[in-house]
């Protein structure tokens, strides 16, 4: 008798606690920062398949945080685009890239910074996002510049998502290319 | 009333699945919702005296002596990480502002003056640690001010991609060197007591001499209860005796 009355209690406490998939509730998602800090993420791997002579241009997500008391940018770096092969490759994936000596110039590669957080109407009214669309260079490129007050997540549609586009010159070798780029956030 | 069998549980085992059903109901329905990852990880300096809100390190010492300070790292996501820290000079893009050089580029600025404590940092869950650093000025370095930066590299998995994406924060800093006499000490805001310092074994020698000292002057004193002890057992053992022998002694004297 008292399994059956323990049982029940259980259930009711069950039935009485909001499940997450019913259409009245409301998820509250709360991100704790640290304060007076940044931060930023960036996704991590972009695939190419692009015609001799022609461009390509993927869009990606970033993530900006910035809790200091200041503005922030943001600037991109990274080498030449360099040919490889694959030394192994499993059921798991492909291992130990072997460079062949090809490259494109990372003049190819352009950069566009997002230009909004998550809506317009939603971003705060003094926050002020700059983006630029820069082909990388001998040194970092500025892609992107934001006030105070504006930070939050990028990508989430166009026109205002980050972008990367790679130009594959003419008399470039078929060949499988990569390179690697380095996102830096910091204060102005 | 019928007895229940010898042996068999007082829950049967379709009532015990229901209660774990029930209970698995339960904890799923309150846990916490996975939160949004959002960036990631965070960098920021330390908390202590000075300007802390503007992403950079503003540090004033004298030539040829050093100051310290901390960065705090935050790992934001539900798993471990791991993450590279060092210093880079200052390098101007390409429209005209600064940017930390890239991590392949060696160091022969103002970077070369900075000396990171920890140059992996392995963070848990949902956690945060200081990484102390110094910078140790030149005594013929000009006077004026020096700009670097510490940077906070997460490691990242090898995508299989063309193009590959790697992040990092940069927190400058910015040395202002002062003739000697002018320069103003700073308390550096890291962690209060350095293992390094050689007072620590010193103090540990005098811990242990102390206890010594003590166990034997307990042992001294225990040894001393213990003679006392035993010279009291034996004057009374003796002083019944006597008493014994004197009784003893009365009542033959009555009897005769």
């Amino acid at each position: 008798m008292k399994t059956r009355i323990l049982l029940a209690a259980f259930m009711a406490a069950a039935l009485a606690l909001p499940g997450p998939a019913l259409g009245a509730d409301q998820d509250v998602d709360v991100q704790v920062l640290p304060a007076n800090a940044l931060g930023i993420s960036v996704q991590e791997g972009l695939g190419f398949a692009i015609v001799i002579g022609e461009s390509a241009t993927q869009s990606f997500g970033m993530g900006i945080t910035n809790t200091t008391g200041g503005g922030w940018i943001v600037t991109v770096d990274g080498p030449d685009l360099q040919s490889y092969s694959w030394g192994q490759c499993d059921e798991t994936g492909c291992y130990d890239r072997t460079l062949t000596g090809n490259t494109i110039p990372k003049s190819n590669v352009v950069v566009t910074g997002g230009d909004a957080s998550w809506g317009e109407d939603d971003a705060a009214a003094d926050s002020t996002i700059t983006p630029y669309s820069v082909a990388l260079g001998d040194s970092p490129v500025t892609i992107m510049e934001g006030t105070a007050d504006a930070w939050g997540m990028f990508g989430f549609g166009p026109p205002h998502e980050p972008t990367v586009q790679v130009t594959i010159p003419a008399g470039s070798a078929y060949d499988q290319y990569y390179t690697t780029l380095t996102y830096t956030i910091m204060a102005p | 009333m019928t007895q229940r069998p010898v042996g068999r549980p007082i829950i049967r085992r379709s009532h015990r699945h229901a209660l774990m059903l029930a209970v698995a109901v339960i904890i799923a329905a309150i846990a916490p919702v996975r939160a949004n990852d959002w960036t990631g990880y965070a960098a920021r300096p330390a908390p202590g005296e000075g300007e802390r809100d503007s992403g950079r390190f503003e540090l004033s010492v004298g030539a040829g002596s050093s100051v310290s300070d901390a960065i705090e790292i935050f790992n934001l996501t539900d798993d471990p990480a791991t993450f590279d820290v060092y210093a880079a000079d200052v390098v101007a893009t390409t429209d005209g502002g600064r940017a930390p050089a890239s991590r392949e580029v060696a160091v022969s600025g103002a970077a070369t003056w900075i000396i990171v404590s920890q140059a992996v940092v392995d963070l848990g869950a949902r956690s945060s640690t200081l990484v102390e650093f110094a910078v140790e000025v030149p005594a013929d370095a000009a006077n004026g001010t020096h700009t670097a930066a510490v940077l906070v590299e997460p490691r990242g998995s090898d995508t299989q991609s063309t193009i590959t994406s790697r992040t990092r924060v940069g927190l400058w800093v910015e040395i202002e060197v002062l003739e000697g006499s002018d320069a103003a000490p700073v308390v550096p805001p890291g962690p209060a007591i350095s293992w390094d310092v050689p007072w620590i074994p010193l103090i540990a020698v005098a811990l242990i001499a102390f206890a010594a000292v003590i166990l034997y002057l307990s042992r001294r004193r225990w040894h001393a209860s213990l003679e006392q002890w035993r010279e009291e057992r034996a004057l009374i053992r003796d002083f019944r005796s006597r008493r014994r022998h004197q009784a003893a002694t009365d009542t033959h004297g009555r009897r005769g």
